[in-house]
């Protein structure tokens, strides 16, 4: 088996998200595998169609759910456009773990903020729900959470559980129009939500995952309110295409966002060249 | 210390392996330009050249090739591995700059992760190099650390000397070819030293490189790289004919229900190298895809791995459509420092 | 003929009519070779030359290509007749208005075929192939013309190896154009360098549906030359500026000037000659010839 070559995956379940995103869960085909197979939140894979290509996506499962894996999808360009039109029993190419992961141990006995965006959520949930499973091990946890509609937010039925959940304190925020009637959420963009949450920095950290402009703001509001660069970590999305440090496109200077991340700290990324 | 044994010609040694139903890639002309091809006969050789018009690295590292086969026509997708065995082959007459830029490859498909389709290909090739006896102005070997007649990658360096031709073998690999050949004469290294001295005055372009990374480090954002580089018109000639450029796409060719997985070559000019499906690309403007090219030759790689990722060959320049000139770009960065 | 056009440029500059002036300069390395320059400022006009290694067609960047260019203000572009004959045909392809730009025409006796080839005077040996057959060697339209005296030369057919070729059989065809494209590396030398390859997304980057394999194979290549050769139909204005740049030493004019000659044959159509003459591809004429249609 060549270093391109990916495992199988089944397509178990297939949940819509919002109009353009699903989620995926999946179990590997290989009964040997399926116990093998491990990943640690952050990390990421390739998701292919075979006949379209392949994609790079936040493993969005928790660590704690063995021979299956999920993943959140959307629709926008050739491949994420075939992975969103997939049916339950359809197979998918995948190749990974690959890249590094949020450091949760080093975040034991710390207030832990999870901020995302949009999409953006996927890629934090696994450490969120890892977080969960071992919730005695953390101090406060919150999640902000906003999209740009109430239709533009994932894991629906998730925030509905979190909303009763005296484990998690959650603030759901759609921005300015997005709302409607019934809304029971704030309105608002995250960063300005955040600024009225004014976080405390002490003995905090923070996992921030979302849109480029999302995540530059919002960093600056942790800045501000007196979180460190090096306690502020996010995940980067680049274009990419081996996900093995070879094909070359998903640098940002010397760093290789497929090996060396996909997750930064905002002391690493404040020294990136403006690159990505 | 490398073996030094006297050899009759490149085109004997041609002439050997070919008889001995070996594959061999050699300069071979086509029209105006000599490229790298599989040849059968001495007679389709020509030595007689000065640079090949790509260097011999689609044989490691193919313009397109496939990783994978897969089938869709079913409920279950069938995939297919690729074959990954090479038959034994020896480059015959490449010149040192392309035999450098093999370690420096090397590097990249070997690190962590292997590439199995490079490194078989490479495992299964000997490479037998013909030391320069001419260069051109876009030659800049020297500022890069290497020389008309250097060593590296190459298994045996084939030096023509006053006295005629020396082998000078220097690997396992090498060794082996050597017997092969039943090359037994020992050369003389006197011979050899005044052939590295007329060498050594072939290049006339230099340049002091030493300090390019550092300046590339802290001045990403110079003006020099809109001025220097705005004319750039976004194609992948210089990375395609660079030996040492190994930037790739991976991309799925079905006909019908089944195809192809395919790894091709790909470029960091080409604007839709970074370009997300969003639309938002992170080098929205020429300069900047440029600016990637020298960044990642002369510092990030440098960084990771030790050495430029470059071996002075001169083809980007030779090909460029607007000669744009690397070498006049590190000569201007050279100068700032 | 420098002197001249670096008085114009600098003149140009000076009155603010213009915020950069395209022209060529000696490259720093090789003084037998040029390079595109853009020059902004007066003191670099002195840089400015024409002479028989202008091999470029400047007008590229006066494309949609190089937005980059045009912020820096309304441009001069230093054309010979073959690069005006671009102009021309991008304005009639609504990409800009004739006062957009500044046209400096040059005479042009012809430039050598590539640099490599130059021994210090032009021949007919060592010319580019299409100064053979050119017409157009004082520019048809110019607002500055540098070089009015061109002295004559004796036309050749602009179209005898097209003919040649044709008068093959097409297995023979078939073989030279498939020993061709086997060549090809997919470096896109040959869009990138044309005027009239602006596409904001080339079908050959597009990817739903993905019309053109991207793999440089057989079929890949077949499919990007042939197209982007179609493409052109009608538009091309044989600058010559594909086969020049191709690495792999393609002769995509070849192709290129088939088609032209059909365009002629059949549409008594030239591109790039006026602003006004509409393009036979996009325009429908009770005249044209529908025998094909079954």
């Amino acid at each position: 088996m060549s270093i391109y070559s990916p495992d199988l995956l089944k397509v178990s379940e297939v949940l819509p998200e919002t109009s353009e995103i699903i989620t995926l869960v999946m179990d590997f085909q290989d009964g040997s595998l399926a116990k093998r197979f491990s990943f640690k939140p952050g990390q990421f894979g390739l998701f292919g169609a075979f006949g379209e290509g392949e994609c790079a996506l936040a493993i969005a499962s928790s660590p704690f759910t063995k021979g299956q894996i999920a993943c959140s999808i959307k629709k926008i360009g050739k491949v994420t456009s075939s992975l969103t039109s997939t049916n339950v029993g359809d197979i998918i190419g995948f190749r990974g773990p690959y890249g590094n992961w949020f450091p949760l141990d080093e975040m034991k006995g710390k207030k832990v903020f999870f901020i995302a965006g949009g999409i953006g959520f996927s890629a934090i949930r696994s450490s969120l729900l890892s977080v969960l499973e071992n919730r005695n091990d953390y101090k406060k946890v919150v999640l902000l959470y906003g999209a740009r509609s109430i239709d533009e937010l994932v894991y629906k039925r998730e925030l509905a559980e979190y909303e009763k959940s005296s484990k998690i304190d959650l603030i759901k925020t759609v921005d300015p129009g997005g709302e409607s009637k019934d809304w029971d959420g704030k309105v608002g963009f995250v960063p300005s939500v955040l600024e009225e949450l004014a976080p405390k920095p002490e003995n905090s950290v923070a996992i921030v995952c979302g849109p480029p402009i999302m995540i530059k703001i919002t960093v600056a509001v942790l800045v501000q309110h007196g979180f460190k660069r090096k306690d502020i970590y996010t995940t980067l999305e680049n274009r990419m295409k081996c996900g093995l440090g070879k094909c070359g496109r998903c640098n940002i200077g010397k760093v290789y966002v497929c090996k060396d991340g996909p997750v930064f700290t905002a002391a690493e990324i404040a020294e990136f060249p403006p690159d990505y | 210390m490398a073996k030094l044994l006297k050899i009759e010609s490149p085109e004997s040694v041609v002439e050997k392996l070919t008889s001995l139903e070996k594959r061999v890639i050699a300069p071979v002309r086509d029209g105006k330009l000599h490229r790298f091809l599989p040849v059968k006969r001495k007679e389709e050789v020509d030595f007689g050249y000065f640079q090949a018009e790509g260097s011999m690295k689609g044989f490691f590292f193919p313009a397109t090739e496939g990783i994978l086969k897969f089938s869709t026509g079913t409920k279950m997708p069938q995939v297919e591995e690729h074959e990954i065995e090479f038959p034994e082959t020896f480059v015959v007459g490449c010149r040192p700059c392309d035999a450098a830029a093999l370690p420096i490859q090397d590097k990249v498909f070997e690190w962590d992760y292997v590439d199995e389709f490079y490194k078989a290909r490479r495992d299964s090739t000997t490479i037998v190099s013909l030391a320069c006896t001419c260069a051109d102005n876009n030659c800049f070997c020297t500022s890069m650390g290497l020389a008309p007649d250097s060593p590296e990658g190459s298994d045996i360096l084939m030096v023509k000397t006053e006295e005629g031709f020396l082998a000078e073998v220097l690997t396992k690999k090498g060794e082996k070819l050597a017997s092969l050949l039943d090359l037994k004469e020992k050369g003389s290294s006197e011979d050899r030293r005044r052939s590295a001295v007329s060498a050594s005055k072939l290049i006339t372009r230099k340049f002091k490189s030493e300090g390019v990374p550092g300046w590339l480090e802290s001045n990403f954002e110079d003006p020099l790289w809109e001025k220097m580089c705005t004319k750039c018109i976004g194609c992948a000639a210089c990375t395609f004919v660079c030996p040492t450029c190994h930037c790739f796409d991976i991309v799925d060719e079905p006909v019908g229900t089944s195809g192809e997985r395919r790894k091709n070559w790909d470029a960091c000019t080409l604007w839709h190298f970074t370009a997300h499906a969003s639309g938002y690309n992170p080098r929205d403007m020429q300069h900047k895809r440029y600016r990637q090219r020298i960044m990642h030759k002369f510092d990030y790689y440098p960084d990771k791995f030790g050495k430029f990722l470059c071996t002075g060959c001169g083809r980007c320049i030779r090909v460029c459509p607007v000669s744009l000139d690397l070498a006049e770009v590190l000569e201007e960065i050279s100068s700032r420092i | 003929m420098s002197e001249e056009l670096r008085k114009i440029a600098k003149d140009l500059l000076k009155s603010e009519k213009v915020g950069v002036v395209i022209g060529y300069a000696f490259t720093k390395a090789d003084p037998k070779r040029t390079t595109p320059i853009f020059v902004t400022d007066t003191r670099d006009t002195d840089k400015l030359v024409f002479n028989p290694l202008c091999l470029n067609n400047l007008t590229v960047y006066l494309t949609k290509k190089k937005p980059e260019i045009q912020e820096v203000g309304r441009p001069a572009v230093v054309a010979k007749g073959c690069d005006v004959r671009s102009i021309l045909g991008l304005i009639k392809e609504f990409q800009f208005k004739r006062e957009d730009v500044v046209i400096i025409g040059v005479g042009c006796e012809g430039v050598v075929k590539d640099f490599s080839h130059w021994t210090g005077k032009l021949t007919r040996e060592n010319m580019a192939s299409k100064c053979l057959y050119c017409r157009v060697r004082v520019p048809t339209t110019y607002d500055y013309l540098v070089g009015e005296e061109v002295p004559s030369i004796e036309e050749q057919d602009p179209f005898k190896d097209v003919k040649e070729l044709l008068s093959k059989s097409v297995e023979e065809r078939e073989k030279f154009w498939k020993n061709q494209f086997e060549k090809c590396i997919r470096c896109y030398a040959c869009r990138q360098v044309c005027p009239f390859c602006y596409c904001h997304r080339c079908i050959s980057d597009k990817t739903m549906p993905r019309w053109i394999e991207s793999s440089a194979h057989e079929r890949g290549n077949f499919a990007w030359n042939i197209i982007r050769a179609m493409h052109l139909a009608g538009r091309c204005v044989g600058c010559g500026e594909c086969s020049r740049v191709c690495p792999a030493e393609i002769p995509l004019d070849l192709l290129n000037r088939e088609i032209e000659r059909e365009m002629k044959e059949k549409f008594e159509y030239t591109a790039g000659m006026d602003t006004e003459t509409p393009p036979p591809l996009r325009t429908y004429s009770e005249k044209d010839d529908d025998s094909w249609i079954r």
